[in-house]
């Protein structure tokens, strides 16, 4: 995965990634910088979900990426559906691994949660759910945006170490503030300072 | 208990007004045309069911009328929103239809279905139009970050379509049959009441009062008043339970 002077412009800012990066699988990126610094920004241009970006962002042929947002309860899991409905229609046939996964992580708690809405979960069990749901997609690229601060020092140790199996021949990227509990080497992306609209530092 | 207050404060102001009709009446201040309360109850009781037959036609047509539209207008509505560009001018068309006033095309109903059979297509007209038009709204208006989220998780258009757009809809939905509804059934009793066809509660009313029998045509009124209030609660309760997840988040 190759990206030069990634930038993306919102109607009052914009946001920049300057430099050339090669990643290679295996590597675990961390993307700081400060708030409105477009890390978010950055990972919904390699999950897809934003286009008409500026500078280059060459992905590889057999490139497929699980994007969990910040809010994940309301953006990414449908409030309507119950947790069980949730998961099946994200991860599909890797439903049993994801159950698996997240009764690991959330021991007894998950059994209670499973018929629940949606919304109901913690922001810490959410996050360890999508996680779950993420690893038993199998992509080639797992883009977490904040979620790993959601989780308790424990559980974000358990995802962690989890994430940390899914790693090789892989991508991981984690965008944050907060020290990461990952053992494995972490490299580290520094976001551009926000800028206005006329290309001046906000 | 809350809910309890809610209940007692909506039927509070009714039952206050009925009663207050009741005194002015005994208090000599109604004559005349204005009948009091237990001689309209009274009519009711000698009457009812001639008006009861009356409503249950009404009834009858309204619901037809509202399956109608709301089938054929959704179906126009998120087939207008699948389609391209080319069919952006049909909604346009559906659009100016929309504002034209369902009245003046009565002669055109009479003309294409017949003096008995023309009301129920008449009253769904403008709900299929109001529905159509707000489907590909709501579609259009749908949470366009949501789709790309889920797309790139690999969820198909189809999945989208069947799990995530109905959702995202039913407010809208819920909105127009809120104010639809209720204008169907008052347009159903003005044709009615001028036209006698299907010799529903707007007949009954129109019958009563060129008979000069107020009581029963203040009866009829009373009817038709509790059959939009049960309308416009049928609609609430479809709200309160379908929306539920909005309202918790």
């Amino acid at each position: 995965m190759h990206i030069i002077n990634l930038g993306y412009t919102y109607e009052a800012a914009q946001v920049f990634l300057r430099g050339e990066y090669t990643f290679y699988p295996g590597d675990l990126v961390h993307i700081t910088g400060r708030n409105g610094s477009g890390k978010s920004t950055i990972l919904k241009i390699f999950a897809g979900i934003l286009g008409n970006y500026t500078g280059t962002c060459k992905l590889p042929p057999n490139w497929s990426a699980r994007y969990v947002p910040t809010n994940i309860s309301s953006a990414l899991f449908l409030p309507w559906y119950s947790v069980r409905k949730n998961i099946e229609l994200l991860v599909g046939a890797a439903q049993a691994r994801s159950h698996d996964l997240c009764h690991r992580f959330l021991n007894s708690t998950f059994d209670r949660i499973l018929d629940q809405p949606a919304y109901t979960p913690s922001a810490g069990e959410s996050a360890a759910i999508a996680i779950a749901c993420a690893v038993a997609a199998n992509p080639y690229a797992i883009l977490l945006d904040e979620t790993l601060s959601h989780a308790a020092a424990a559980l974000a140790k358990e995802l962690a170490e989890v994430l940390e199996a899914f790693l090789p021949g892989r991508l991981l990227f984690v965008a944050g503030h907060h020290e990461l509990p990952f053992a494995a080497h972490v490299r580290i992306v520094a976001m551009d300072d926000p800028h206005d609209k006329n290309g001046q530092h906000i | 208990m809350t809910r309890m207050v809610s209940t007692f404060r909506s039927w509070i102001f009714p039952v206050c007004a009925l009663l207050g009709w009741e005194a002015l009446a005994q208090l000599g201040f109604l004559q005349g045309r204005w009948p009091s309360l237990v001689a309209v109850i009274k009519e009711f009781a000698w009457d009812w069911p001639t008006l009861l037959m009356a409503s249950v036609r009404t009834a009858w047509q309204v619901l037809q009328a509202s399956v109608i539209g709301v089938v054929v207008g959704v179906s126009l509505g998120v087939f207008l929103s699948a389609g391209k560009r080319r069919i952006h001018g049909l909604y346009g068309c559906l659009a100016g239809l929309k504002a034209v006033p369902v009245t003046v095309l009565v002669p055109v109903f009479l003309t294409l279905f017949g003096l008995e059979t023309f009301i129920v297509p008449l009253v769904a007209l403008p709900l299929s139009l109001n529905f159509c038009v707000n489907t590909a709204q709501a579609i259009a208006e749908a949470n366009q970050t949501r789709l790309r989220m889920l797309l790139s998780w690999s969820v198909s258009y189809g999945m989208y379509a069947r799990h995530v757009l109905p959702f995202e809809c039913l407010d809208a939905m819920l909105q127009t049959a809120r104010v639809m509804l209720p204008f169907a059934f008052a347009l159903h009793i003005a044709l009615d009441y001028f036209l006698c066809i299907p010799n529903g509660l707007g007949c009954y009313v129109n019958r009563a009062y060129e008979r000069q029998q107020h009581a029963r045509m203040y009866g009829a009124i009373l009817v038709a008043g509790i059959i939009g209030l049960a309308l416009g609660a049928a609609i609430d309760l479809v709200s309160r339970r379908s929306l539920k997840w909005k309202r918790d988040m």
